[in-house]
């Protein structure tokens, strides 16, 4: 931050509604993106993040509301007035014709003004960019999907467009591919600093990428931030299970008198909740296995379970734990001697325990703000 | 395990013999055809024509060519030039249209594209008898000839192919992703752009078949050729084999061979194009 004009709202969606027939698909959304922001969308599918995307790219127009693009209001305006560029899923180039035809395209029917010299020099450019040059004059069904997406990525940035707008770009790419891509298209927004949005429902991606994130539900943006503020400040219990992998684990509980009640534990000494049905959220990172039941630290709530199953990842462990009918994960670098069935011990600290209302789902307080009993 | 693969080999058994039988059924018109232009007039009579020929003569061709009493050479010539331009002007609406219909949304689309689909099922003899009356009153009002005019009877081929021809582009251009489309706008093309450098271009096979099946219908018909074209110079190759036919004798050795020269056109179109032709059959019955 503090870059010249990275403080400045490039893209501004203004209350945006959006119906297909009677299906909501977006509702009352607000964003601000800023000029060199790399900016993701992020949610399950269906949840209007695309919709909010094509009118950005002016492929949908809203119901109501207003969009800016560098303070010009292009609500009603067509794609081509926008100066935006757009890389699709499928990678839509056009089958008929060479990768240089492809990006030359924006170029060739736009009245730039530019000779083919010109042209042909800012497809070079961009080819060697994306390392593709020595695809230019083939086909794009005689290029492999990761060349494929190259060439989709080249053709949005060939004419330098003010804002670049990718749906799901690298979900068609196998894992491998998918993970260099990321830290490529990362780099390369930074060294080009074009506003970006970005449409992902994988929270890796998001996370990894994004300068700001915007999670969004049933055509509803829940909550913006930066990926650390969105992890660790979670608003709502669905940014808190959609965010992580393993997600956070959600405990309904009760409160009566004074103590939280859960089926494996109980908090006593609670006091300043209003209400007495809530969720209680825990990442599984924060749940630790506890060896010795007389050793528990300050602050620290002790949950009694049963293993479920262990599954190793390599470098860590997602040990899964019943408690009555419910399953609770647990991340672990080491995994724990002990087989499905057998009695164990997890232990959370108040400082990592989220409380979210049961009915609206909303963020209410940690569970170090409620705790009393911290000696 | 055993049972099951004899039972899908009798399927396919039975299969294959069905789908021979109706193979069998369509080309042994043709085949009787081509044996009567090839065999002596006697000789199908005595012994029909289903045997193998031992004694060709081509003097029933050399008689249709060259018998100045029978001019398919202008037959011919008028054949291709009305189904010609009664290709190219319904494929270049048709395609229009059905971009159109396929990538806009307007108020009564629905109901406009039923309406052209009605259309397909509405038989040409019931709309004969108001065409040749609109024509009439065209012929009074604008003092523009349509009766009897190889432009007027390619401009009626035209409209009657026009609504399959929507069909068939519509059905073809919905096979082709929207993101292209959509991918073409956002990269600053103009409709009319992603018509002509876009869509058409990916649509080629398409084209290709639809032309050809549009072209050979045109050049297969006989039922306008007879009502509308009324002067012997504006016959059609269909009308010019008719003409073979006496009024109190027919020679079917001669009607045949000239059947077989009408038909050479289209013939050999379809052997030249007929991996098109399956694709635009594909095209129009199957989506993606």
């Amino acid at each position: 931050m503090g870059r010249e004009g990275m403080n400045e709202d490039y893209i501004k969606l203004i209350n945006i509604n959006k119906k297909f027939g009677k299906t909501i698909a977006v509702r009352d959304v607000n964003l601000s993106i800023k000029r060199e922001e790399f900016f993701a969308l992020l949610g399950p599918s269906g949840c209007g993040k695309t919709t909010t995307l094509r009118i950005i790219a002016g492929l949908e127009y809203p119901d109501s509301g207003k969009v800016f693009i560098d303070g010009i209001d292009v609500t009603y305006k067509e794609p081509r007035e926008r100066d935006v560029a757009m890389v699709f899923q499928d990678y839509a180039l056009y089958p008929h014709m060479t990768v240089f035809d492809n990006i030359a395209f924006p170029l060739t029917i736009r009245k730039s003004g530019l000779t083919k010299i010109e042209i042909n020099e800012k497809v070079h450019f961009v080819a060697k960019l994306l390392g593709i040059e020595e695809l230019l004059e083939r086909k794009p069904r005689q290029l492999s999907g990761g060349q494929q997406q190259r060439v989709a990525l080249a053709r949005a940035l060939v004419r330098n467009p003010k804002v670049w707008l990718m749906d799901e770009p690298l979900s068609n790419l196998d894992a491998l591919l998918r993970v260099q891509m990321r830290a490529e298209l990362k780099k390369l927004q930074k060294d080009l600093k074009i506003a970006t949005v970005y449409v992902t429902h994988d929270q890796i991606e998001a996370l990894t990428m994004a300068d700001r994130i915007a999670v969004m539900d049933k055509g509803t943006i829940i909550q913006v931030g930066t990926p650390s503020e969105i992890y660790n400040n979670p608003n709502n219990v669905f940014v808190a299970t959609f965010i992580g992998s393993p997600p956070m684990n959600i405990l309904e509980c009760n409160m009566e008198d004074d103590i939280i009640k859960y089926a494996g534990f109980q908090i006593k000494k609670v006091i300043g909740i209003t209400t007495n049905k809530f969720y209680l959220g825990i990442r599984p990172e924060h749940l630790k296995i506890v060896n010795n039941i007389n050793e528990v630290a300050k602050n620290e709530i002790v949950i009694k379970g049963k293993i479920y199953v262990i599954e190793p990842l390599g470098s860590e462990f997602i040990v899964n734990v019943k408690i009555n009918d419910h399953i609770i994960k647990a991340k672990t670098l080491q995994s724990p001697q002990l087989l499905s069935g057998e009695e164990v011990y997890l232990s959370f600290n108040v400082n990592n325990a989220y409380i979210f209302d049961r009915n609206s789902g909303k963020y209410l307080m940690k569970l170090i703000d409620i705790y009393q009993d911290k000696n | 395990m055993k049972i099951a693969i004899q039972r899908i080999k009798w399927t396919n058994i039975f299969l294959n013999i069905l789908i021979w039988g109706f193979a069998v059924l369509w080309i042994s018109p043709f085949i009787g055809i081509f044996m009567t232009s090839v065999l002596p007039y006697r000789e199908v009579i005595l012994y029909g024509w289903l045997r193998i020929p031992f004694d060709i003569s081509l003097s029933n061709y050399i008689t249709v060519l060259t018998d100045p009493l029978y001019d398919l050479a202008k037959g011919y010539k008028n054949s291709l030039i009305v189904a010609s331009i009664g290709t190219i002007i319904p494929m270049f609406l048709a395609a229009l249209t059905a971009y159109g219909f396929t990538y806009f949304n307007f108020t009564l689309k629905t109901l406009l594209f039923g309406l052209i689909l009605f259309m397909l099922t509405v038989p040409q003899q019931l709309v004969v008898i108001p065409l040749f009356k609109l024509y009439i009153d065209i012929e009074k009002t604008f003092g523009i000839q349509l009766i009897d005019s190889l432009i007027g009877i390619s401009l009626l081929h035209s409209a009657w192919g026009i609504s399959w021809l929507i069909f068939f582009f519509k059905n073809y251009f919905s096979l082709i992703p929207k993101s292209i489309t959509d991918a073409a706008k956002v990269d600053g093309a103009s409709d009319l752009t992603i018509f002509f450098r876009i869509i058409l271009p990916i649509a080629i096979p398409g084209v290709i078949a639809g032309s050809l099946i549009q072209f050979t219908w045109v050049w297969n018909d006989l039922f306008y050729a007879l009502i509308f074209l009324i002067s012997p110079d504006k016959y059609v190759i269909t009308r010019e084999v008719l003409n073979i036919k006496g009024q109190y004798h027919v020679d079917w050795g001669l009607l045949s061979a000239g059947s077989i020269i009408a038909m050479t056109l289209p013939l050999v179109i379809y052997i030249l194009f007929n991996k098109y032709f399956i694709k635009g059959v594909v095209g129009w019955g199957v989506k993606a």
